[in-house]
Protein backbone atom coordinates (compact mmCIF):
# COMPACT_ATOMS: atom_id res chain seq x y z
CA UNK A 1 0.00 0.00 0.00
CA UNK A 2 1.43 3.37 -1.13
CA UNK A 3 2.15 5.55 1.40
CA UNK A 4 0.16 8.64 2.27
CA UNK A 5 2.79 11.01 2.02
CA UNK A 6 3.53 9.91 -1.48
CA UNK A 7 -0.30 9.68 -2.98
CA UNK A 8 0.02 13.57 -1.46
CA UNK A 9 2.31 14.33 -3.47
CA UNK A 10 1.40 13.07 -6.50
CA UNK A 11 -1.96 14.14 -6.13
CA UNK A 12 0.00 17.76 -5.49
CA UNK A 13 1.37 16.99 -9.22
CA UNK A 14 -2.24 16.29 -10.69
CA UNK A 15 -2.22 12.81 -10.58
CA UNK A 16 -6.25 12.04 -9.87
CA UNK A 17 -6.06 8.82 -8.71
CA UNK A 18 -3.40 9.63 -6.73
CA UNK A 19 -6.25 11.38 -5.04
CA UNK A 20 -8.99 8.97 -4.89
CA UNK A 21 -7.12 6.51 -3.07
CA UNK A 22 -6.45 8.93 -0.53
CA UNK A 23 -10.28 9.66 -0.51
CA UNK A 24 -11.34 5.88 -0.58
CA UNK A 25 -8.84 5.37 2.11
CA UNK A 26 -9.89 8.01 4.63
CA UNK A 27 -13.73 8.93 3.91
CA UNK A 28 -15.05 6.25 6.07
CA UNK A 29 -12.99 7.48 9.14
CA UNK A 30 -13.80 10.97 8.15
CA UNK A 31 -17.57 10.23 8.14
CA UNK A 32 -17.47 8.26 11.07
CA UNK A 33 -15.43 11.45 13.12
CA UNK A 34 -18.22 13.62 11.61
CA UNK A 35 -21.19 11.63 12.57
CA UNK A 36 -20.22 11.39 15.97
CA UNK A 37 -19.79 15.10 16.20
CA UNK A 38 -22.44 16.23 14.15
CA UNK A 39 -25.19 13.24 14.87
CA UNK A 40 -26.75 13.12 11.30
CA UNK A 41 -25.39 11.90 8.00
CA UNK A 42 -26.67 15.18 6.12
CA UNK A 43 -24.33 17.17 7.84
CA UNK A 44 -21.79 14.97 7.89
CA UNK A 45 -21.89 14.31 4.64
CA UNK A 46 -21.65 18.10 3.90
CA UNK A 47 -18.64 18.41 6.66
CA UNK A 48 -16.44 15.58 4.73
CA UNK A 49 -17.40 16.77 1.52
CA UNK A 50 -16.48 20.55 2.47
CA UNK A 51 -12.78 19.54 4.07
CA UNK A 52 -11.95 17.54 0.74
CA UNK A 53 -12.89 20.19 -1.44
CA UNK A 54 -10.59 22.46 0.90
CA UNK A 55 -8.23 20.05 0.38
CA UNK A 56 -8.13 20.18 -2.86
CA UNK A 57 -8.06 23.80 -2.97
CA UNK A 58 -5.22 23.83 -0.65
CA UNK A 59 -3.27 20.99 -1.99
CA UNK A 60 0.06 23.57 -3.01
CA UNK A 61 0.28 24.45 0.40
CA UNK A 62 -0.31 21.69 2.59
CA UNK A 63 2.76 20.78 4.59
CA UNK A 64 1.83 17.50 7.01
CA UNK A 65 3.19 18.00 10.43
CA UNK A 66 1.59 14.86 11.30
CA UNK A 67 -0.52 11.70 9.51
CA UNK A 68 -2.84 13.02 6.61
CA UNK A 69 -5.41 11.45 8.70
CA UNK A 70 -4.79 13.23 11.82
CA UNK A 71 -4.90 16.53 9.63
CA UNK A 72 -8.08 15.72 7.76
CA UNK A 73 -9.54 14.85 11.23
CA UNK A 74 -8.85 17.66 12.76
CA UNK A 75 -10.47 19.91 9.79
CA UNK A 76 -13.59 17.67 10.21
CA UNK A 77 -13.70 18.43 13.89
CA UNK A 78 -13.16 22.28 12.77
CA UNK A 79 -15.70 21.98 10.33
CA UNK A 80 -18.03 20.66 12.72
CA UNK A 81 -18.02 23.07 15.87
CA UNK A 82 -18.45 25.62 12.85
CA UNK A 83 -21.64 23.91 11.86
CA UNK A 84 -22.56 23.30 15.18
CA UNK A 85 -22.59 27.04 15.99
CA UNK A 86 -24.78 27.75 12.55
CA UNK A 87 -27.00 25.12 14.16
CA UNK A 88 -27.56 26.87 17.52
CA UNK A 89 -29.77 29.69 16.10
CA UNK A 90 -33.05 29.58 17.51
CA UNK A 91 -34.92 30.04 14.37
CA UNK A 92 -33.79 28.94 10.80
CA UNK A 93 -33.27 32.42 9.07
CA UNK A 94 -35.11 32.72 5.58
CA UNK A 95 -32.37 34.67 4.28
CA UNK A 96 -29.66 32.88 4.05
CA UNK A 97 -29.16 29.33 1.82
CA UNK A 98 -28.56 26.04 4.10
CA UNK A 99 -26.32 22.90 4.00
CA UNK A 100 -28.49 19.84 2.36
CA UNK A 101 -31.27 18.35 3.40
CA UNK A 102 -30.79 14.74 5.00
CA UNK A 103 -29.24 12.02 2.61
CA UNK A 104 -31.49 9.55 0.86
CA UNK A 105 -29.15 6.81 1.72
CA UNK A 106 -28.35 7.18 5.21
CA UNK A 107 -24.57 6.06 7.00
CA UNK A 108 -25.01 3.16 8.25
CA UNK A 109 -23.07 1.39 11.43
CA UNK A 110 -20.84 -1.01 10.69
CA UNK A 111 -21.50 -3.29 13.30
CA UNK A 112 -25.33 -2.96 13.86
CA UNK A 113 -26.64 -4.34 17.34
CA UNK A 114 -28.27 -2.88 20.02
CA UNK A 115 -25.46 -2.05 22.11
CA UNK A 116 -23.96 -0.73 19.56
CA UNK A 117 -27.10 1.46 18.71
CA UNK A 118 -26.94 2.59 22.02
CA UNK A 119 -23.61 3.59 22.89
CA UNK A 120 -23.90 5.57 19.90
CA UNK A 121 -26.89 7.32 21.20
CA UNK A 122 -25.19 7.95 24.54
CA UNK A 123 -22.22 9.33 22.39
CA UNK A 124 -24.35 11.82 20.74
CA UNK A 125 -25.68 13.12 23.86
CA UNK A 126 -22.19 14.34 25.18
CA UNK A 127 -21.19 17.60 25.34
CA UNK A 128 -19.80 18.31 22.02
CA UNK A 129 -16.06 18.95 23.98
CA UNK A 130 -16.22 15.65 25.15
CA UNK A 131 -17.55 14.01 22.11
CA UNK A 132 -14.69 15.57 20.30
CA UNK A 133 -11.50 13.94 22.05
CA UNK A 134 -13.34 10.91 22.09
CA UNK A 135 -13.98 11.01 18.50
CA UNK A 136 -10.12 12.42 17.46
CA UNK A 137 -8.54 9.88 19.57
CA UNK A 138 -10.51 6.82 19.28
CA UNK A 139 -11.77 6.80 15.42
CA UNK A 140 -8.88 9.27 13.74
CA UNK A 141 -5.89 8.11 16.11
CA UNK A 142 -5.05 11.62 17.31
CA UNK A 143 -3.06 11.40 20.49
CA UNK A 144 -3.86 13.55 23.75
CA UNK A 145 -0.39 15.98 22.84
CA UNK A 146 -1.65 16.47 19.29
CA UNK A 147 -5.30 17.36 19.89
CA UNK A 148 -4.28 20.27 22.56
CA UNK A 149 -2.39 21.52 20.17
CA UNK A 150 -4.98 21.25 17.06
CA UNK A 151 -7.99 22.51 19.65
CA UNK A 152 -5.36 25.29 21.47
CA UNK A 153 -6.03 23.74 24.72
CA UNK A 154 -3.93 22.42 27.64
CA UNK A 155 -2.99 18.83 27.62
CA UNK A 156 -4.78 18.84 30.98
CA UNK A 157 -7.86 19.94 28.93
CA UNK A 158 -7.69 17.54 26.54
CA UNK A 159 -7.22 14.68 28.87
CA UNK A 160 -9.97 15.53 31.38
CA UNK A 161 -12.59 16.30 28.72
CA UNK A 162 -11.31 12.33 27.80
CA UNK A 163 -11.95 10.89 31.05
CA UNK A 164 -15.40 12.71 31.65
CA UNK A 165 -17.02 11.86 28.61
CA UNK A 166 -15.37 7.61 29.07
CA UNK A 167 -17.69 8.41 33.03
CA UNK A 168 -20.49 10.00 31.23
CA UNK A 169 -20.83 7.19 28.72
CA UNK A 170 -20.46 4.65 31.40
CA UNK A 171 -22.82 6.36 33.30
CA UNK A 172 -25.15 6.62 30.45
CA UNK A 173 -25.20 2.60 29.64
CA UNK A 174 -25.30 2.03 33.31
CA UNK A 175 -28.84 3.28 33.51
CA UNK A 176 -29.71 1.61 30.95
CA UNK A 177 -29.09 -1.51 32.46
CA UNK A 178 -26.64 -4.56 31.87
CA UNK A 179 -24.84 -4.05 28.56
CA UNK B 1 -8.26 0.69 33.85
CA UNK B 2 -9.52 -2.62 32.75
CA UNK B 3 -12.82 -1.39 32.53
CA UNK B 4 -11.69 2.16 30.72
CA UNK B 5 -10.15 0.15 28.33
CA UNK B 6 -13.30 -2.24 27.70
CA UNK B 7 -15.57 0.74 26.90
CA UNK B 8 -12.98 2.40 24.22
CA UNK B 9 -12.94 -0.68 22.44
CA UNK B 10 -16.22 -0.58 22.58
CA UNK B 11 -16.71 3.05 21.13
CA UNK B 12 -14.35 2.02 18.31
CA UNK B 13 -17.24 -0.21 17.45
CA UNK B 14 -19.15 2.48 16.45
CA UNK B 15 -17.78 3.43 12.97
CA UNK B 16 -20.31 4.41 9.98
CA UNK B 17 -19.96 2.92 6.80
CA UNK B 18 -20.71 5.15 3.25
CA UNK B 19 -22.95 3.71 0.65
CA UNK B 20 -22.09 3.76 -2.89
CA UNK B 21 -24.31 6.24 -2.82
CA UNK B 22 -22.83 9.16 -0.56
CA UNK B 23 -19.61 7.96 -1.90
CA UNK B 24 -20.57 8.89 -5.26
CA UNK B 25 -22.26 12.01 -4.38
CA UNK B 26 -19.12 13.54 -2.62
CA UNK B 27 -17.02 12.26 -5.66
CA UNK B 28 -19.22 13.72 -7.89
CA UNK B 29 -18.37 17.36 -6.69
CA UNK B 30 -14.79 16.42 -6.14
CA UNK B 31 -14.60 15.89 -9.52
CA UNK B 32 -15.80 19.64 -10.13
CA UNK B 33 -13.63 20.77 -7.74
CA UNK B 34 -10.76 19.04 -8.83
CA UNK B 35 -11.21 19.79 -12.74
CA UNK B 36 -11.48 23.70 -11.38
CA UNK B 37 -8.60 23.37 -9.64
CA UNK B 38 -6.71 21.67 -12.06
CA UNK B 39 -7.32 24.79 -14.90
CA UNK B 40 -5.63 27.28 -12.23
CA UNK B 41 -2.67 29.20 -13.98
CA UNK B 42 -0.56 27.79 -10.94
CA UNK B 43 -1.20 24.25 -11.29
CA UNK B 44 -0.13 24.90 -14.83
CA UNK B 45 2.98 26.10 -14.02
CA UNK B 46 3.40 23.25 -12.21
CA UNK B 47 3.76 21.12 -15.17
CA UNK B 48 6.16 23.35 -16.71
CA UNK B 49 3.85 26.17 -18.36
CA UNK B 50 5.02 29.15 -16.40
CA UNK B 51 6.13 32.45 -16.86
CA UNK B 52 9.51 30.96 -18.62
CA UNK B 53 7.12 28.89 -21.01
CA UNK B 54 5.67 32.58 -21.68
CA UNK B 55 9.06 34.05 -21.79
CA UNK B 56 9.94 31.74 -24.61
CA UNK B 57 7.32 32.54 -26.68
CA UNK B 58 8.27 34.97 -29.76
CA UNK B 59 6.69 38.03 -29.98
CA UNK B 60 5.11 37.19 -32.73
CA UNK B 61 3.15 34.46 -30.64
CA UNK B 62 2.39 36.78 -28.50
CA UNK B 63 0.83 39.63 -30.66
CA UNK B 64 -1.76 36.78 -31.99
CA UNK B 65 -2.48 35.68 -28.40
CA UNK B 66 -3.27 39.25 -27.54
CA UNK B 67 -5.59 39.29 -30.93
CA UNK B 68 -7.07 36.49 -30.34
CA UNK B 69 -7.81 37.62 -26.02
CA UNK B 70 -9.17 40.68 -27.76
CA UNK B 71 -11.77 39.14 -30.30
CA UNK B 72 -12.91 37.09 -27.71
CA UNK B 73 -13.67 40.21 -25.57
CA UNK B 74 -15.30 42.06 -28.17
CA UNK B 75 -17.61 39.06 -28.57
CA UNK B 76 -18.80 39.31 -25.30
CA UNK B 77 -19.41 43.06 -25.20
CA UNK B 78 -21.37 42.69 -28.38
CA UNK B 79 -23.56 40.15 -26.62
CA UNK B 80 -23.78 41.93 -23.28
CA UNK B 81 -25.15 45.42 -25.33
CA UNK B 82 -28.31 43.23 -26.88
CA UNK B 83 -31.94 44.06 -26.73
CA UNK B 84 -32.32 42.65 -23.73
CA UNK B 85 -32.90 44.48 -20.26
CA UNK B 86 -33.67 43.53 -16.69
CA UNK B 87 -36.67 46.29 -17.48
CA UNK B 88 -38.17 43.53 -20.03
CA UNK B 89 -38.41 40.70 -17.37
CA UNK B 90 -39.67 43.51 -14.38
CA UNK B 91 -42.13 44.61 -17.17
CA UNK B 92 -43.44 40.15 -17.44
CA UNK B 93 -43.54 40.09 -14.15
CA UNK B 94 -46.29 42.76 -13.09
CA UNK B 95 -49.20 41.53 -11.91
CA UNK B 96 -48.12 38.55 -10.81
CA UNK B 97 -49.72 37.68 -7.47
CA UNK B 98 -48.14 34.34 -6.97
CA UNK B 99 -44.45 32.88 -6.55
CA UNK B 100 -43.15 29.38 -6.12
CA UNK B 101 -39.56 28.48 -5.73
CA UNK B 102 -37.01 26.34 -4.21
CA UNK B 103 -33.85 26.43 -2.79
CA UNK B 104 -31.29 23.14 -4.47
CA UNK B 105 -28.45 22.89 -2.77
CA UNK B 106 -25.21 20.98 -3.88
CA UNK B 107 -25.18 17.95 -4.45
CA UNK B 108 -28.23 18.68 -5.47
CA UNK B 109 -30.56 18.57 -2.66
CA UNK B 110 -33.76 20.76 -2.02
CA UNK B 111 -33.00 22.75 1.04
CA UNK B 112 -35.99 25.62 0.97
CA UNK B 113 -39.17 25.88 -0.51
CA UNK B 114 -41.23 29.22 -0.29
CA UNK B 115 -44.22 30.25 -1.30
CA UNK B 116 -45.14 34.37 -1.92
CA UNK B 117 -48.60 35.41 -2.30
CA UNK B 118 -49.61 39.13 -2.83
CA UNK B 119 -53.26 40.46 -2.80
CA UNK B 120 -54.85 42.07 -5.51
CA UNK B 121 -53.24 46.01 -4.49
CA UNK B 122 -50.04 44.43 -4.43
CA UNK B 123 -49.22 44.56 -1.09
CA UNK B 124 -47.15 41.21 0.25
CA UNK B 125 -50.04 38.73 2.32
CA UNK B 126 -48.56 35.44 3.26
CA UNK B 127 -44.96 33.79 3.00
CA UNK B 128 -44.07 30.16 3.81
CA UNK B 129 -41.18 28.46 3.37
CA UNK B 130 -40.32 24.73 4.06
CA UNK B 131 -36.59 24.27 5.77
CA UNK B 132 -36.09 21.15 4.60
CA UNK B 133 -32.80 21.31 5.56
CA UNK B 134 -33.81 21.98 9.35
CA UNK B 135 -36.95 20.47 9.69
CA UNK B 136 -39.02 23.20 10.09
CA UNK B 137 -41.66 25.40 8.42
CA UNK B 138 -42.75 29.10 8.64
CA UNK B 139 -45.92 30.79 7.78
CA UNK B 140 -45.63 34.45 8.27
CA UNK B 141 -48.52 36.46 7.93
CA UNK B 142 -48.85 40.35 8.89
CA UNK B 143 -46.17 40.36 10.88
CA UNK B 144 -46.89 37.46 13.00
CA UNK B 145 -44.84 34.02 12.43
CA UNK B 146 -46.09 30.52 12.97
CA UNK B 147 -43.00 28.26 13.12
CA UNK B 148 -43.24 25.02 13.08
CA UNK B 149 -40.46 22.46 14.63
CA UNK B 150 -41.13 19.50 13.22
CA UNK B 151 -37.96 17.31 15.54
CA UNK B 152 -39.40 19.07 18.55
CA UNK B 153 -43.12 18.94 17.50
CA UNK B 154 -43.43 22.46 18.36
CA UNK B 155 -44.91 25.45 17.06
CA UNK B 156 -43.84 28.68 18.15
CA UNK B 157 -46.17 31.84 17.44
CA UNK B 158 -44.53 35.00 18.11
CA UNK B 159 -45.06 38.39 16.80
CA UNK B 160 -41.20 39.90 16.38
CA UNK B 161 -39.72 42.64 14.59
CA UNK B 162 -35.84 41.53 13.53
CA UNK B 163 -37.53 37.84 12.52
CA UNK B 164 -40.33 39.94 10.33
CA UNK B 165 -37.84 41.96 9.13
CA UNK B 166 -35.21 38.75 7.71
CA UNK B 167 -38.37 37.66 6.25
CA UNK B 168 -38.89 40.93 4.23
CA UNK B 169 -35.37 40.80 3.46
CA UNK B 170 -35.79 36.92 2.04
CA UNK B 171 -38.92 38.43 -0.41
CA UNK B 172 -37.07 41.26 -1.50
CA UNK B 173 -33.80 39.52 -2.68
CA UNK B 174 -35.84 35.96 -3.81
CA UNK B 175 -39.29 36.92 -5.24
CA UNK B 176 -38.48 37.51 -8.74
CA UNK B 177 -40.33 41.00 -8.75
CA UNK B 178 -38.51 42.62 -5.52
CA UNK B 179 -35.11 40.52 -6.50
CA UNK B 180 -35.44 42.57 -10.13
CA UNK B 181 -36.36 45.60 -9.02
CA UNK B 182 -33.59 45.64 -6.14
CA UNK B 183 -30.86 44.57 -8.72
CA UNK B 184 -31.74 47.89 -10.86
CA UNK B 185 -31.54 49.73 -7.51
CA UNK B 186 -28.25 48.40 -6.32
CA UNK B 187 -26.87 48.77 -10.07
CA UNK B 188 -27.35 52.25 -9.67
CA UNK B 189 -26.18 52.86 -6.04
CA UNK B 190 -22.84 50.67 -7.40
CA UNK B 191 -20.92 47.60 -5.71
CA UNK B 192 -22.57 45.33 -7.65
CA UNK B 193 -21.61 44.91 -11.46
CA UNK B 194 -24.36 43.33 -13.74
CA UNK B 195 -23.86 41.47 -16.92
CA UNK B 196 -25.87 40.51 -19.47
CA UNK B 197 -25.18 37.62 -21.76
CA UNK B 198 -27.36 37.34 -24.91
CA UNK B 199 -26.99 34.07 -27.06
CA UNK B 200 -27.29 33.35 -30.85
CA UNK B 201 -29.64 31.14 -30.57
CA UNK B 202 -33.13 32.70 -29.65
CA UNK B 203 -34.28 29.73 -27.58
CA UNK B 204 -31.55 30.04 -25.44
CA UNK B 205 -31.58 31.56 -22.03
CA UNK B 206 -30.29 34.83 -21.49
CA UNK B 207 -27.88 35.07 -18.44
CA UNK B 208 -27.67 37.95 -16.18
CA UNK B 209 -24.41 37.71 -14.21
CA UNK B 210 -24.36 39.93 -11.20
CA UNK B 211 -21.18 40.01 -9.15
CA UNK B 212 -21.18 41.57 -5.20
CA UNK B 213 -18.01 43.42 -4.04
CA UNK B 214 -17.22 41.52 -0.85
CA UNK B 215 -19.17 42.61 2.22
CA UNK B 216 -22.30 43.98 -0.24
CA UNK B 217 -24.62 40.78 -0.46
CA UNK B 218 -26.52 40.49 2.55
CA UNK B 219 -25.98 44.63 3.80
CA UNK B 220 -24.26 44.90 7.33
CA UNK B 221 -22.80 41.51 6.85
CA UNK B 222 -18.79 40.55 6.40
CA UNK B 223 -19.15 38.49 3.38
CA UNK B 224 -16.91 37.79 0.31
CA UNK B 225 -17.65 38.01 -3.15
CA UNK B 226 -20.84 36.39 -4.70
CA UNK B 227 -21.71 36.07 -7.57
CA UNK B 228 -25.22 34.91 -9.01
CA UNK B 229 -26.36 33.91 -12.26
CA UNK B 230 -30.41 34.51 -13.76
CA UNK B 231 -31.43 32.81 -16.76
CA UNK B 232 -34.30 34.07 -18.16
CA UNK B 233 -36.98 32.68 -20.38
CA UNK B 234 -36.00 34.13 -23.80
CA UNK B 235 -39.89 34.17 -24.74
CA UNK B 236 -41.52 34.93 -21.53
CA UNK B 237 -38.29 36.95 -20.13
CA UNK B 238 -39.49 35.07 -16.74
CA UNK B 239 -36.62 34.06 -14.46
CA UNK B 240 -36.24 30.12 -14.10
CA UNK B 241 -33.20 29.50 -12.11
CA UNK B 242 -30.66 31.47 -10.21
CA UNK B 243 -27.06 29.69 -9.66
CA UNK B 244 -25.33 31.25 -6.28
CA UNK B 245 -21.62 31.23 -6.07
CA UNK B 246 -19.79 32.72 -2.96
CA UNK B 247 -16.10 33.35 -3.74
CA UNK B 248 -14.07 31.54 -1.22
CA UNK B 249 -9.93 30.16 -1.64
CA UNK B 250 -9.41 31.93 -4.56
CA UNK B 251 -12.19 31.27 -6.77
CA UNK B 252 -15.87 30.60 -6.87
CA UNK B 253 -17.07 27.89 -5.44
CA UNK B 254 -21.17 26.94 -6.09
CA UNK B 255 -23.38 27.11 -3.57
CA UNK B 256 -26.77 25.60 -5.10
CA UNK B 257 -29.42 27.53 -6.94
CA UNK B 258 -32.72 28.80 -6.64
CA UNK B 259 -35.06 27.30 -9.24
CA UNK B 260 -38.72 28.99 -10.44
CA UNK B 261 -41.23 26.87 -10.25
CA UNK B 262 -44.56 28.46 -11.10
CA UNK B 263 -45.98 31.95 -12.21
CA UNK B 264 -49.26 33.03 -10.88
CA UNK B 265 -50.39 29.44 -10.57
CA UNK B 266 -53.31 30.11 -7.59
CA UNK B 267 -52.20 28.29 -4.35
CA UNK B 268 -54.01 25.64 -2.37
CA UNK B 269 -56.48 27.24 0.18
CA UNK B 270 -54.32 25.72 2.81
CA UNK B 271 -50.95 26.57 2.19
CA UNK B 272 -50.74 28.80 4.99
CA UNK B 273 -53.17 27.12 7.37
CA UNK B 274 -50.79 25.07 8.77
CA UNK B 275 -53.30 23.18 11.28
CA UNK B 276 -54.60 20.99 8.67
CA UNK B 277 -50.99 19.60 8.81
CA UNK B 278 -49.93 19.64 12.18
CA UNK B 279 -49.77 15.94 13.90
CA UNK B 280 -52.62 15.69 16.46
CA UNK B 281 -49.35 15.45 19.33
CA UNK B 282 -47.65 18.84 18.18
CA UNK B 283 -47.50 21.60 21.19
CA UNK B 284 -48.47 25.20 20.08
CA UNK B 285 -46.82 28.09 22.00
CA UNK B 286 -48.49 31.46 21.20
CA UNK B 287 -46.05 34.14 22.95
CA UNK B 288 -48.17 37.05 20.69
CA UNK B 289 -49.96 37.80 23.81
CA UNK B 290 -46.85 37.37 26.21
CA UNK B 291 -44.56 40.11 26.81
CA UNK B 292 -41.30 39.01 26.58
CA UNK B 293 -37.98 40.19 27.59
CA UNK B 294 -37.22 43.59 29.43
CA UNK B 295 -38.71 47.14 29.10
CA UNK B 296 -35.75 49.47 27.92
CA UNK B 297 -37.33 52.45 29.60
CA UNK B 298 -34.33 54.87 30.44
CA UNK B 299 -31.55 52.57 30.30
CA UNK B 300 -28.79 52.73 27.69
CA UNK B 301 -28.45 49.50 25.40
CA UNK B 302 -25.68 48.25 27.34
CA UNK B 303 -27.34 48.51 30.77
CA UNK B 304 -30.40 46.77 29.07
CA UNK B 305 -28.23 44.39 27.85
CA UNK B 306 -26.61 43.86 31.15
CA UNK B 307 -29.83 43.49 33.28
CA UNK B 308 -31.36 41.12 30.31
CA UNK B 309 -28.88 38.88 31.06
CA UNK B 310 -28.56 38.96 34.90
CA UNK B 311 -32.42 38.58 35.21
CA UNK B 312 -32.29 35.45 33.33
CA UNK B 313 -29.20 34.08 35.22
CA UNK B 314 -30.62 34.58 38.41
CA UNK B 315 -34.36 32.94 36.82
CA UNK B 316 -32.26 29.71 36.03
CA UNK B 317 -30.08 29.61 39.37
CA UNK B 318 -33.45 29.70 40.94
CA UNK B 319 -34.58 27.24 38.85
CA UNK B 320 -37.72 29.13 37.98
CA UNK B 321 -38.07 28.18 34.30
CA UNK B 322 -41.29 30.09 33.90
CA UNK B 323 -39.45 33.13 34.59
CA UNK B 324 -36.28 32.12 32.34
CA UNK B 325 -38.40 31.34 29.37
CA UNK B 326 -40.33 34.85 30.00
CA UNK B 327 -37.15 36.71 29.82
CA UNK B 328 -35.65 34.77 27.12
CA UNK B 329 -38.37 34.98 24.47
CA UNK B 330 -38.64 32.20 22.21
CA UNK B 331 -37.75 29.37 24.69
CA UNK B 332 -40.82 27.93 26.06
CA UNK B 333 -40.16 26.47 29.92
CA UNK B 334 -39.62 23.15 29.05
CA UNK B 335 -36.70 24.53 26.60
CA UNK B 336 -35.02 26.69 29.40
CA UNK B 337 -35.04 23.33 31.07
CA UNK B 338 -33.83 20.98 28.86
CA UNK B 339 -30.51 23.78 28.06
CA UNK B 340 -30.32 23.41 31.81
CA UNK B 341 -30.47 19.63 31.38
CA UNK B 342 -27.87 19.85 28.46
CA UNK B 343 -25.34 20.88 30.58
CA UNK B 344 -25.00 17.79 32.46
CA UNK B 345 -26.00 17.98 36.62
CA UNK B 346 -24.76 21.61 37.00
CA UNK B 347 -26.08 23.02 39.32
CA UNK B 348 -25.58 26.50 39.29
CA UNK B 349 -23.99 28.29 42.81
CA UNK B 350 -24.16 31.87 41.84
CA UNK B 351 -23.48 34.45 38.48
CA UNK B 352 -20.01 35.68 39.29
CA UNK B 353 -20.04 38.78 36.71
CA UNK B 354 -21.80 40.11 33.75
CA UNK B 355 -20.94 42.52 31.54
CA UNK B 356 -19.58 44.86 29.69
CA UNK B 357 -22.00 44.20 26.76
CA UNK B 358 -19.74 44.37 23.23
CA UNK B 359 -21.23 45.56 19.95
CA UNK B 360 -22.25 43.15 17.61
CA UNK B 361 -20.89 43.28 14.52
CA UNK B 362 -22.78 43.15 10.82
CA UNK B 363 -26.03 42.86 10.32
CA UNK B 364 -26.66 40.71 13.77
CA UNK B 365 -27.36 43.83 15.63
CA UNK B 366 -27.82 43.97 19.34
CA UNK B 367 -24.81 43.24 21.66
CA UNK B 368 -23.04 40.55 23.24
CA UNK B 369 -22.82 40.30 26.77
CA UNK B 370 -20.19 38.27 28.68
CA UNK B 371 -21.06 36.22 31.75
CA UNK B 372 -19.41 33.97 34.34
CA UNK B 373 -21.67 31.42 35.90
CA UNK B 374 -20.46 29.03 38.63
CA UNK B 375 -21.50 26.02 39.33
CA UNK B 376 -20.94 22.36 40.92
CA UNK B 377 -20.72 19.17 38.91
CA UNK B 378 -19.48 15.70 40.36
CA UNK B 379 -19.20 17.72 43.91
CA UNK B 380 -16.78 19.98 42.08
CA UNK B 381 -16.74 23.62 41.62
CA UNK B 382 -15.96 24.95 37.90
CA UNK B 383 -16.76 28.20 36.27
CA UNK B 384 -19.04 28.49 32.85
CA UNK B 385 -18.54 31.32 30.70
CA UNK B 386 -21.47 32.50 28.51
CA UNK B 387 -21.47 35.06 25.49
CA UNK B 388 -25.03 35.89 25.20
CA UNK B 389 -26.47 37.65 21.85
CA UNK B 390 -29.47 40.35 23.27
CA UNK B 391 -31.13 42.29 21.14
CA UNK B 392 -33.99 44.74 20.86
CA UNK B 393 -37.48 42.40 19.49
CA UNK B 394 -40.08 44.95 19.07
CA UNK B 395 -39.82 49.05 20.01
CA UNK B 396 -38.54 49.53 23.90
CA UNK B 397 -37.71 45.77 24.81
CA UNK B 398 -35.21 43.22 24.95
CA UNK B 399 -34.74 39.74 24.42
CA UNK B 400 -32.50 37.10 24.44
CA UNK B 401 -31.18 35.94 20.59
CA UNK B 402 -28.25 33.68 21.38
CA UNK B 403 -27.42 31.84 25.26
CA UNK B 404 -24.21 31.74 23.90
CA UNK B 405 -22.72 28.73 26.11
CA UNK B 406 -19.29 27.41 25.36
CA UNK B 407 -18.53 30.57 23.89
Amino acid sequence: MLDDAILLWRSKRGDRKAFDLLYERHLDTLLTVAMNLLGNTSDAEDAVQDVFASFIESLDTIALRSSLRNFLAICVANKSRDMLRRRNRPLADPRSEAPPADAPEPLELVIHNEQVRRLADALARLPYEQREVIALHIHAGLTFRAMARALKVSLGTVQSRYRYGLNNLKAALNGEGPT
Amino acid sequence: MKRERNIEDRIADVQYRSGTCVRERIRSHLDKVWRRRMSQPCVLARFGFGAGTLARLSKVALIALLLIVAGVWLVQINKSTGAYALEQTADALKGIRYFHFQFISRPKKPAREAWIEYDPNDSMRDVRVNFYDQNSVMVWSENVTRYWNQDKHEVWVFRDDEYTEKVLYFVQRHDPRQAIAYLQQRGERGGIRIDIAQPQASADPITVTVTYDPNTYLIGKAQPAVREFYHIDPLTKLITSMDVETFSNGRYMSKGAWEYIDYNRPFDPNTFDLKGELPADVSWSDTTSIVMGVEQGTLSDEEVGVKLVREFLDAWAANDYEKAAQIHGYAVAGEVESIANALGKKDILQVVSVGPPVRAEGSLGGLFVPSEVEYEENGQKAVMHLRTHVSQYTKGRWRIRDLGMGK
